[in-house]
């Protein structure tokens, strides 16, 4: 019994150590990783996941609501699996998915402590629109980026270039900073 | 005994008003006869040129009917029942500058009076009604007609449409979307450019029936800068209106909201924060349009909206209400609604001029 619990109490220790290793860098696959997964006898490759929050406004659009989601970063930086999460949507009746169905992701940079988003037109072409709309559409977006402590601002751009408002309200030209007032 | 008295004095005075009344219908029937004229130009308190011209009867209690002749535009005609002329001429020559001349001309028992009017008589305001005799200005029972030089107060602000504090302002009003761009549709198709340009529409009328100035960034269903202008180009064009007005006092932005889930309801009215008078404009408009439609009072919200921002007097965004929802949507499609929410408005610029004072 006595070896069980020792046993049990160091692979909590190692996984601790990787899962903080995860957090300081995600887009190496580190060996460590590996080894936990032969470690834990499962056969597949090494798959890294993390823990983040993706931002979905409630359905009467009064404000935004954090939700845990666990995400693979194999391949693809925390970035843009995080946008990938939240384009994917929620089925939680009491949340809705903002962001059209048929807006492609075109990608995540990140500069200095700014993250750029890039969608294609899709995103302008089938979304209604409404300053509501627009605010937690724009507010989603920029609360799950800047959920990253190193994301200090989020700029929203399609087919690369910046615009000016998505539909005819917010003004998106400028990189934004997160929006606490829609999380209350 | 008492209560027979009593019964008895009921029953005469009813008799005796009764024959009263009939008296007076009697004494309509009675010829009048036209024997006093005169005309005169003034100016009222606004300033306003009229022509007035007095017609003078024998006795009292006139009946008269005005009319105008849709063939002959430039006519207006006042037909004074049971009525002759006495010691007035056929033709009469007026001021010439509002009204030609007069002509009378009896038909059957009635006189016809036809007053020509320089131009069109759709451009000119005018009253018609009688006065009791003044014996200090040696004036006869008289039947008046003033006529202005132009329509101005005709569309004078009355009843519930009154605003306080708002005369002399200058206001901009921006219907939101239009043209090229539709802004958000309803489940129903209901389109956001017209909802607000109806609305938006009858906000300038009530303004300017209480003497506001109103700039509007458009009057018709049309893109502001030109079609499929960039957002820029578009947004730029309507804050641009109102900078090309340095008088302009407010800029208020009128919308329809939208959201993806159909259920988001309610009002809600959107400021920038250069100043604490763009929270108050969007407050007092707030009050106003929950407690004239009812719905639920979404608040005040700052927000980086282009129009607000870019502009350099107080603005706000009034987020009507949500046409993704097919209730509002309903109501945002009502000519009654629509008039309900552009006089609640009114009033919320009214009181946000009162509130700032002079």
């Amino acid at each position: 019994m006595k070896i069980t619990k020792i046993i049990a109490a160091m692979m909590l220790v190692l996984m601790t150590l990787v899962v903080a290793g995860c957090d300081k860098d995600n887009n190496q696959q580190s060996n460590k990783s590996t080894n936990t997964v032969v470690e834990n006898k499962t056969e597949k490759p090494a798959e890294e996941k993390i823990k983040i929050k993706v931002y979905f406004p409630n359905s009467d659009a009064t404000k935004l609501v954090a939700v845990d989601k666990t995400v693979k970063v194999a391949g693809t930086t925390k970035y843009k699996a995080a946008m990938d999460a939240l384009m994917e949507g929620t089925d939680d009746s009491k949340l809705t998915t903002v962001i059209p169905k048929q807006a492609k992701l075109l990608g995540v940079t990140v500069n200095g402590d700014t993250a750029k988003v890039d969608f294609d037109k899709g995103l302008i072409k089938h979304f209604n629109g409404g300053s509501t709309g627009e605010e937690f559409l724009v507010g989603s977006v920029v609360n799950t980026l800047t959920e990253f402590p190193e994301i200090k601002k989020v700029q929203i751009t399609i087919d690369g270039r910046n615009v000016e408002t998505l539909k005819g309200h917010m003004d998106v030209s400028k990189p934004l900073s997160r929006m606490d007032e829609l999380l209350k | 005994m008492k209560k027979i008295w009593c019964r008895l004095l009921i029953v005469i005075c009813c008799v005796l008003g009764i024959m009263g009344t009939g008296s007076l219908t009697a004494q309509a029937a009675v010829n009048h006869t036209l024997n006093y004229f005169r005309y005169n130009n003034f100016k009222d308190d606004d300033g306003r040129s009229w022509v007035r011209i007095e017609m003078g009867m024998n006795k009292g209690d006139l009946e008269y009917e005005v009319s105008q002749n849709p063939d002959k535009p430039f006519q207006l005609i006042i037909k004074m029942n049971n009525t002759n002329r006495g010691d007035v001429k056929k033709n009469i020559g007026l001021d010439r500058k509002i009204a030609r001349y007069m002509t009378l001309k009896n038909e059957n028992r009635d006189m016809v009076a036809t007053i020509a009017v320089t131009d069109s008589l759709e451009d000119h305001e005018y009253k018609v009604y009688t006065a009791e005799a003044d014996k200090k200005a040696k004036k006869p029972y008289r039947l008046v007609v003033e006529i202005a030089a132009d329509k101005g107060s005709s569309n004078k602000a009355i009843g519930d449409e009154k605003l306080y504090g708002v005369e002399g302002r200058t206001v901009v009003i921006d219907p939101g979307h239009g043209g090229s761009d539709s802004g958000a549709i309803g489940p129903s198709y209901v389109k956001e450019k017209n909802v607000t340009l109806n609305i938006s529409l009858d906000v300038a009328r009530i303004l300017e029936s209480n003497g506001v100035n109103v700039v509007m960034t458009r009057t018709t269903d049309v893109d502001v800068y030109g079609p499929d202008a960039t957002d820029k180009q578009e947004l730029q064009a309507r804050v641009n209106v109102s900078r090309r007005h340095p008088e302009a006092d407010i800029f208020v932005s009128i919308h329809c909201n939208a959201f993806t889930n159909s259920s988001a309801h309610g009002t809600g009215t959107y400021y920038y924060g250069h100043s604490s008078r763009d929270s108050l404009l969007a407050q007092l408009i707030q009050d106003e349009m929950v407690a004239a439609t009812g719905l639920h009072d979404r608040g005040i919200h700052s927000a980086n909206f282009y129009v607000l921002r870019n502009s350099w007097i107080p603005a706000t965004l009034v987020e009507t209400a949500f046409i993704s929802n097919p209730y509002e949507e309903n109501m945002l499609a009502s000519a009654e609604v629509q008039h309900t929410m552009a006089l609640a408005i009114c009033k919320g610029i009214s009181n946000y001029f009162q509130n700032i004072g002079k």
